[in-house]
């Protein structure tokens, strides 16, 4: 940070206090941050900031907003346009329709017992895989670690044409089961677990109940697990949101046996002879609305899982 | 890694504790038997299926026949030899091919420079000492508990093109509708819209992150040197930001060229989509409909898709590489060269830079495969 | 806060899914017996009107009807959303022969593929004995060693739909008898409808037609050998479609250059600067009356195809080879297309039966429709049926073919950017790729 005095054209504080000495100098410096806002806790927000986040907040939420506006309309259309932009009265009854088209308890069982499945394997196996990792000094680990590294990258989209035909030959076509197989590690999770356990758990630790003649498992048990359980809990929650909103390979492998996932359940609620959007948002609300529960109970946890990485740092 | 913890629990066996030679394997076996329920179920469903589409991919494979034996890229290529090469061939004389890669790779610029701008706004202004922190935080976050699918499908309202919220009302102001079907670049900026709807939020929370990690005595430094609000941010924050940018520029390559429940949702019509003239047909769109809709008898359906899919990954990885190189070459070029001292310490600040960046990329990445996860 | 929320919220996850695990096992595995009841699997897709009514599906409750009949047969209906996720399941089964349902709704554009694979399907011949149909109906389910292996449903004779309302504004006859003489009735061309479309067009300034891709659906079924020839040669790019391809894009300004199936076309039917004309087969009615709503007053129909009688689309139904109880299967397939059934569904959903017995009962002659200004629908469609003359040959590439002209009209009438000769070009060059 070098070299900004000179090309600024105002004297900088340490100049200033050279020329005129430290009462100037800190006279100037209280000033200057007075008239950039900023304070020992940092840069005072004015009304500006505060203006775009409410304006930015109302962009987030117009989409929501506009969806359960139309699936409010009293009659049923194929279009609405602006008129919608005002809610009727109809978004019970609406929701109620949908929730039989869709067959929304079997739907939702169905999705969230995918997306449990998931994410408690992932968690389990990542959390292994990722104390070993970590903590563990073992032969191949190296290269092993390497490996998890780098298949991070690799899109599973490269993977649909012989996992659909994988399930295929299995019988699985159709079942929920082809949707929780594929998801069930994730090289993610382990490279996140293995950072995390690394920082988090000192060797101390483990140490400390390898002396007290702990076995592996039981120090994993009562050791890594409760040190690893802020990452873990993340690691649930992304990977459970990741299954929920899921839909290109849901939609490829579930058929015609629509009901059995949301997103796949709602994108497919177009009628057979027209389309109800009063409908078609009521069963988008239906998809939304256990995870916009579940931000409200978690949003905090989100929101300091995403920035847990650099914070930590 | 933890370097300066030299003893780890291998090199300092205690015999006399430990009283079976069972527990001694078990902490010698354990290592593996931890990774291995990871690496044998990843093999069966990650690293074997990459393989196969490899080998799918030179195949005359078709859903309803299996497989016919090696492609044939047939009248495409005026040939009727079989080759591996095939399928690969008969992808690169698709003008479709290159039509969706061309549509992918807007849809993901479109979608990603205004959403790393906006980002960084928002993160900024959150930066601040705001009332209510969580709240604002949670608040930019909501979107993304929203399914592209479902995004996708609101948007396909307010994107009609007659009926359309916005067109309805550039209508009623006296403008010409605008095309958002039918129009290419305006297809592009309505699924990168919906795109930005559901990932602003995050990466603002992950910019955000790495602007608290720039420490407040060096921005009050910059203050007290007499430094602007702008040269503040441009001078002492962004360039502190970069690991992180990278991070994201990389993982939303990953994503944005994988798109596909945007625009598939955004189609908004019978059959699979991507527009009459395949205005917004992505690479992913484009593998789908390949190997997914239309299933003729005869035709390598699954290997051409399967060949789709290796191309994508190809140039997924092409273009990341790219990427960090120039970021690297962009983010070094503007640095003085100065005497040794100086540059171990850029070098050792860079290298926590890169570990904080690992750190938070992970979440970047991990919405990269939130967004492929399929 | 942080731990104890997460705590909670990691114990309402294994109760839940605890609780779900039961939940899970319903996937589609083939018919067998359940309870001491063979139970029969069937697929299908929009609305075949078999299943119990509800407010977006009309049914005739055949299934109850059924299984009165036979209380040792429970029937399972999947309906899925539309004929192309219908198409993939239907695939994927076949190929590989796990989780097939035992009876497959088949829509006209898979036969091809079908036929193709003659082997994985059982011969309903001898089960169908006592039914009857259209002969070309027939044909298209027959190998070409005799065997039957699908039994028709429905067809698509092809009338034209008009609003009369539009039509009064614009000074055009409303009665649907004179509508049918203006387009020249028995002999109506392609050239007269598109002559009244243009003095409508510059008239009022209103499109006459939906989409290029709609008025394309119905000139193509008039074509014997349309995109290949029966030795199995490709002259989709040849004289014959191109001057066609001509006609139809030279009518540009008469169109509404909608993307048809789009929701801007689903709103374009009860719009007040709507299209005047569409072309509809029988079971489009069901769209006209959902898109317009079914109290809307202007729609009609008139008793006239130009350029002749045009079937379009029409359903089988298919009994896999791997379906545990194929002869239940069949004697339900048998029992759904004779014509009583076929009738039933027709009443409920406007499905146009196949079979010609169906077609002369009263319940179907003398149907008339309230939504279409009490039209003669089932004197108009029997006419229409009547009037089919051309079957065509569909082989393997047809609908490959046809979706790339689908495109090619979309260029020049919905998205306009390519002038009618350069997408042309683009068209032959797909034609090229698609081998």
């Amino acid at each position: 940070m070098t070299g900004m005095h000179d090309t600024h054209h105002e004297p900088s504080v340490p100049a200033l206090e050279q020329i005129y000495g430290t009462k100037v100098a800190s006279a100037a410096a209280k000033r200057r941050a007075m008239r950039l806002d900023v304070t020992s806790q940092g840069r005072r927000p004015g009304k500006p900031s505060y203006t775009v986040l409410i304006l930015a907040i109302i962009v987030f939420v117009f989409p929501l907003y506009y969806a359960v506006s139309i699936a409010s309309q009293n009659s049923p259309s194929n279009q609405y346009g602006v008129r919608a932009l005002i809610p009727g009265t109809a978004l019970l009854s609406n929701i109620g329709r949908a929730f039989n088209a869709i067959d929304f308890v079997q739907a939702l069982t169905g999705t969230f017992f995918v997306s449990t499945l998931v994410s408690i394997s992932t968690v389990l196996f990542s959390t292994l895989a990722g104390y070993s990792f970590a903590k563990l000094r073992f032969r191949g680990r190296n290269f092993l670690l390497t490996f998890v590294i780098a298949t991070m990258t690799i899109p599973q989209q490269l993977s649909v044409v012989p996992l659909y035909i994988m399930a295929n030959k299995a019988g699985l076509y159709g079942s929920l089961w082809a949707v929780i197989i594929p998801g069930l590690v994730s090289a993610f999770g382990v490279f996140w677990m293995t950072q995390y356990i690394g920082d988090a758990l000192p060797y101390e630790l483990i140490e400390a109940a390898r002396v007290d003649g702990c076995s592996m498992i039981r120090t994993f048990w009562s050791v890594a697990l409760p040190a690893a359980r802020p990452a873990a809990s993340m690691l649930f929650l992304f990977t459970f949101i990741g299954q929920w909103t899921n839909y290109f390979w849901p939609m490829l492998i579930l058929g015609s046996n629509k009901n059995s996932m949301l997103t796949v359940a709602a994108a497919a609620l177009k009628g057979a002879y027209f389309t109800d959007y009063t409908m078609v948002m009521a069963g988008v609300i239906l998809t939304t609305f256990p995870l916009i529960l579940l931000f409200f109970f978690a949003g905090r946890q989100l929101v300091s899982g995403i920035m847990a990485g650099a914070v930590k740092g | 890694m933890s370097h300066d913890h030299e003893t780890t629990p291998d090199t300092a066996p205690r015999p006399n504790r430990w009283h079976t030679v069972l527990g001694r394997l078990e902490w010698k076996a354990s290592p593996y038997l931890y990774v291995a329920p990871f690496f044998l179920l990843f093999i069966i469903v990650g690293l074997f299926p990459l393989l196969y589409t490899m080998y799918v991919a030179t195949r005359q494979y078709n859903t309803l026949t299996g497989d016919g034996g090696l492609a044939v890229c047939g009248s495409t290529c005026d040939t009727t030899q079989s080759s591996w090469m095939g399928n690969f061939l008969w992808v690169f004389h698709q003008q479709a091919f290159y039509v969706a890669l061309r549509n992918s790779v807007s849809i993901f610029l479109l979608s990603s420079i205004p959403q790393i701008i906006l980002a960084l706004l928002l993160a900024w202004i959150l930066n601040a000492n705001l009332k209510a922190k969580t709240f604002w935080r949670m608040g930019v976050l909501l979107p993304y508990v929203v399914a592209p699918s479902a995004a996708g499908i609101i948007f396909s309202q307010i994107f009609s093109d007659k009926m359309g919220a916005i067109n309805v009302l550039l209508q009623q102001i006296g403008l010409n509708p605008i095309m958002w079907h039918g129009s290419a670049i305006w297809s592009h900026i309505a699924i990168a819209t919906i795109v930005n709807f559901r990932w602003t939020g995050y990466n603002t929370l992950i910019l955000l992150a790495a602007m608290q990690a720039v420490p407040q005595d060096v921005i009050e430094a910059a203050v007290v040197d007499g430094a602007g609000k702008w040269r503040t941010f441009s001078s002492v924050t962004l360039p502190m930001l970069r690991p992180t940018l990278i991070f994201v520029i990389i993982t939303s390559t990953i994503g944005g060229l994988q798109i596909f429940d945007e625009p598939q949702l955004f189609h908004n019509s019978a059959s699979a989509g991507g527009g009459v003239n395949n205005q917004y047909l992505t690479v992913s769109l484009y593998l789908y409909k390949l190997g997914f809709v239309s299933v003729t008898p005869g035709q390598p359906n699954m290997g051409r898709a399967a060949a789709v899919a290796w191309v994508l990954f190809l140039i997924i990885v092409l273009i990341a590489v790219l990427n960090y190189i120039i970021t690297q070459r962009l983010a070094s070029g503007g640095r003085r060269r100065n005497d040794k001292q100086t540059l171990r310490r850029i070098a050792q600040r860079d290298a926590e830079e890169r570990a904080r960046a690992q750190r938070s990329g992970y979440n970047a990445r991990m919405s990269a495969t939130h967004e492929q996860e399929a | 806060m942080n731990t104890r929320s997460m705590r909670i919220i990691a114990s309402v996850a294994a109760i839940a899914t605890l609780a779900s695990l039961g939940a899970c096992g319903s996937s589609n595995n083939s018919g067998g017996s359940a309870g001491g009841k063979t139970v029969i699997k069937i697929q299908t897709f929009n609305n075949f009107g078999y299943g119990k009514p509800s407010d977006t599906r009309p049914g005739a409750d055949l299934w109850a009807q059924y299984e009165k009949l036979h209380p040792n047969v429970k029937v399972e209906e999947t309906v899925a959303s539309g004929s192309d996720d219908a198409r993939s399941a239907f695939n994927t089964a076949i190929s590989s022969g796990s989780n097939a349902y035992d009876i497959y709704a088949a829509d006209i554009a898979w036969m091809p593929s079908i036929l193709a694979m003659p082997d994985k399907f059982m011969d309903l011949k001898d089960s169908l004995k006592s039914n009857d149909w259209l002969s070309w109906k027939t044909k298209g389910a027959t190998t070409a060693d005799g065997k039957v292996i699908g039994a028709g449903n429905d067809i698509g004779p092809t009338a034209m739909c008009y609003r009369s309302d539009l039509f009064a504004k614009a000074g055009l006859p409303t009665d649907r008898a004179e509508v049918a003489k203006m387009l020249g009735g028995d002999s109506a061309s392609w050239d007269t409808y598109f002559k009244v479309g243009k003095q409508y067009a510059e008239k009022t300034g209103l499109p006459w037609y939906d989409a290029m891709g709609g008025i394309w659906g119905t000139m193509k079924t008039q074509i014997e050998e349309a995109y290949v020839k029966k030795d199995g040669s490709i002259i989709a790019t040849d004289q014959q479609i191109k001057s066609k391809y001509d006609e139809l894009t030279a009518t540009s300004a008469m169109s509404a250059h909608l993307n048809q199936w789009s929701d801007d076309w689903n709103a374009d039917f009860k719009s007040d600067k709507g299209f005047a004309t569409i072309m509809c087969p029988a079971w489009l009615i069901n769209n006209i009356k959902g898109n317009s709503g079914a109290s809307f007053k202007g729609w009609d129909v008139a008793d006239v195809t130009p350029g002749g009688g045009s079937n379009q689309g029409g359903s089988w139904l298919v009994v896999p080879k791997t379906s545990k109880v194929s002869g239940e299967a069949a004697k339900l397939v048998a029992w759904l297309t004779a014509p009583k059934q076929q009738i039933a569904t027709f009443k409920a959903a406007s499905n146009y039966p196949s079979s010609p017995t169906a077609m002369k009962d009263p319940a179907v002659a003398d149907k008339t429709e309230p939504f279409l200004n009490n039209a003669p629908t089932g004197k108009i469609f029997a006419d229409r049926a009547e009037a089919v003359k051309a079957v065509p040959f569909t082989g393997a590439q047809y609908y490959d073919i046809d979706s790339k002209l689908g495109d090619a009209l979309g260029r020049v009438d919905v998205t306009k950017e390519q002038s009618p000769e350069q997408s042309w070009k683009q068209f032959v060059a797909d034609v090229k790729a698609l081998s």
